[in-house]
């Protein structure tokens, strides 16, 4: 009976991951890039890099963000200020402009206006090219592309339920979880990709348990409402309004001018009461007599995604309410739970092993989708070696294996190149740099199609490998801060030189495996002049 | 610099602790004494002891350092890191891993040294 539960687990394990694997190694390498979703913005803005080097309070930098709004933001209903911190160079300006009478409403977004300004003086900074950064890598982990964010949302979670099932399954289905700990056979086909799939996923164990319970998590409104339904019957707003609080932000426009009191006296008090920074200040009918001034806390003080906030008045001054210093259990667990998925808390140490337990989990994502053809091509060894074809499945396997595997980081590359090459001025520029990803992944994943073979892994990897390694290269000749100057100078924000440190690490790696894979020498030729017009097609996209 | 030696000392004791748990296993004690090795039962005893105080201790420091819930995240990731550089280093140089391990123990112990001191 035993043996029969585990084969039935090893089963599930094997067609739970095999089905959901390539997505989920798209959301994983997503996911595990978001950690650093800020540098990667900052890094795809050059413009702004000046700005990162000068450090000032938050203090100082809220007082000039408010002249800043009120010289330029007048007659704004509200205003939106994120103070520069740890991770972000510059302080953001944003406003709500003034609707004219009779003019139609233009949506959420279109009456909005905002700017990047240099923390210490407020002064607008030259505007950096427009593009999403690492905010679309955020947004791919759990939105997709393409497709609308709740389609996007239910099939990541569809896979996310699946990688659960697969890992607990997986760990059933292991045997000599302990016995095996510390093993890695290299160059021993089939045990190599074996063990290297169970270091990957035992060691980081706990992190993939968490990540994807926690991922599961932070959408559980979306896959489980029956709950919050059923408790509230029906009434969503009162459920999220009571779920997560705000503050007294809901006072009207009395109609009467006075004067904002000035934000840094709120600031020092706000950041003695919770013992950390302000991130953001946000303003309700700025320049009115019933003015509300909002501060919130930065991430960093604890675990939790949910951040306090207090409550000013305008003019006075007085402190209105404070928000979320206490959450109730339930609510504080889901913080937690959200705070662990999305780590804002951690220290450049901490992001550093959640992006490398991150890594891990990819290794394991596709180390498993090559097990699973390993294992295919093993039970076809003898037909193959008659001169058969392999069968449907295992080609239709294999060459998704390189269209994701290999395909993946063609994707990523081809992002960063497109951010870096387009027109600084390009109408349109965000959407073009995402068609870049996405022409780069297609064109791969179709080639990968049409020749599923040895040589298309090599040409594939390379291909990743040279976008990666190539990429500070790049940065020298289309940028003023790149690793001569932000490293061997030491002027320059150390995260655009680490963003091209790992670019070159990844590609090393990736530049490795393709070495690893070098073809028997009656091929060589052909190969090399393979590569070649994968690699232009690339550069041109 | 405290700061420094102090998060180093969580990576050192996860490396040390996990190297000796690695040894105390027949298989990983013939990658380096020969096939057919195995440890001596007292020396078996001593590393799975050492390893799994030096991973206590690690725990605890990591606790001490930060808090309960951080510590905790930042300990198991510790472990993680160095559970897979161990891994990656004992088919290609297990001499060299073993040597990192006790380089390494030692260096978690000056460092204790050092931040008892300063």
């Amino acid at each position: 009976m035993k043996e029969g539960f585990r084969q039935s687990m090893a089963w599930l394990h094997t067609w739970s991951g095999l089905l959901v694997c390539w997505i989920l190694l798209l959301v994983f390498c997503a996911g595990t890039a978001s950690y650093y979703r800020n540098e990667i913005t900052l890094w795809m803005q050059p413009e702004l890099h000046g700005a990162a080097a000068s450090k000032v309070t938050t203090e100082a930098a809220a007082t000039a963000a408010q002249q800043a709004m009120q010289e330029r933001a007048q007659g704004a209903p509200r205003w939106f200020i994120s103070l520069p911190g740890e991770r972000t160079p510059a302080t953001q300006l944003g406003w709500s402009k003034p609707s004219k009478p009779g003019e139609k409403k233009r949506g959420r977004r279109g009456n909005f206006h905002s700017e990047m300004a240099d923390p210490a003086t407020g002064d607008v900074l030259s505007k950096p090219r427009e593009t999403r950064g690492g905010e679309f890598l955020y947004r791919l982990h759990f939105d997709l592309h393409y497709m609308s964010a709740i389609w996007g949302r239910w099939i990541v979670g569809f896979c996310a339920m699946f990688m659960l099932v697969s890992i607990i399954s997986g760990i059933v289905t292991h045997k000599r979880i302990f016995k095996d700990l510390f093993t890695f056979r290299p160059k021993k086909g089939q045990r190599s990709w074996l063990d290297a799939h169970n270091v990957t996923a035992v060691l980081a164990l706990p992190y993939h348990l968490m990540i994807t319970y926690t991922g599961l998590v932070t959408l559980m409104f979306l896959y489980m409402p029956s709950g919050a339904t059923a408790a509230y019957k029906g009434d969503q707003d009162t459920f999220f309004a009571e779920a997560f609080p705000g503050g007294s932000n809901d006072r009207k426009v009395s109609g009467v001018a006075a004067p904002l009191t000035p934000f840094a006296p709120l600031v020092r008090q706000a950041e003695q009461h919770w013992g950390g920074t302000v991130e953001r200040i946000s303003v309700n009918h700025p320049g009115d007599a019933n003015a509300v001034i909002t501060l919130s806390r930065a991430a960093g003080r604890d675990m939790s995604s949910k951040q306090p906030s207090m409550d000013f008045d305008g003019v006075s001054g007085k402190l209105l309410s404070t928000n979320g210093d206490e959450l109730p259990g339930a609510s504080a667990t889901h913080g937690v739970m959200y705070g662990l998925h999305i780590a804002h808390f951690g220290g450049p140490l901490l992001r550093a092993l959640f992006f490398l337990s991150g890594l891990a989990g990819c290794a394991m994502v596709a180390t498993g989708a090559l097990l699973w053809a390993v294992k295919a091509r093993q039970k076809q060894a003898k037909a193959l070696a008659a001169g058969k074809r392999p069968s449907f499945g295992l080609r239709l396997v294999e060459a998704l294996n390189i269209g994701s595997i290999a395909g993946i980081p063609i994707a990523f590359g081809a992002y960063f190149w497109a951010n870096r090459l387009l027109t600084v001025r390009m109408e349109n520029r965000p959407q073009e740099e995402i068609a870049c990803f996405f022409g780069a992944w297609a064109l791969a994943a179709i080639v990968a199609q049409l020749r599923p073979s040895r040589a298309m892994w090599r040409t594939q990897l390379a291909a990743g490998a040279f976008l990666f390694c190539a990429l500070p290269m790049l940065n020298v000749f289309t940028t003023q801060s790149h690793l001569g100057v932000t490293l061997f100078m030491g002027q320059g924000p150390a995260s655009v030189a680490a963003f091209d440190l790992v670019v070159l690490v990844l590609g090393m790696g990736l530049a490795y495996a393709a070495y690893k894979l070098k073809p028997v020498p009656a091929k060589a030729v052909k190969t090399a002049a393979a590569t070649k017009p994968v690699i232009s097609t690339m550069e041109a996209a | 610099m405290t700061d420094v030696l102090a998060n180093f000392m969580v990576f050192a004791l996860c490396y040390a602790g996990l190297s000796c748990l690695c040894l105390a296993m027949d298989r990983h004690y013939a990658d380096l004494h020969g096939r057919g090795a195995e440890p001596p039962p007292q020396l078996r005893r001593r590393l799975q002891w050492g390893g799994w105080l030096a991973l206590a201790i690690g725990l605890a420091w990591a606790m001490h350092l930060a808090g309960f819930g951080y510590g905790l995240v930042s300990w198991v990731g510790s472990l993680t890191g160095c559970g897979l550089l161990l891994i990656w280093l004992l088919p290609y140089a297990p001499q060299q891993a073993m040597r990192l391990a006790r380089f390494i123990g030692a260096a978690a112990l000056l460092a204790a040294v050092l931040l008892a001191v300063l």
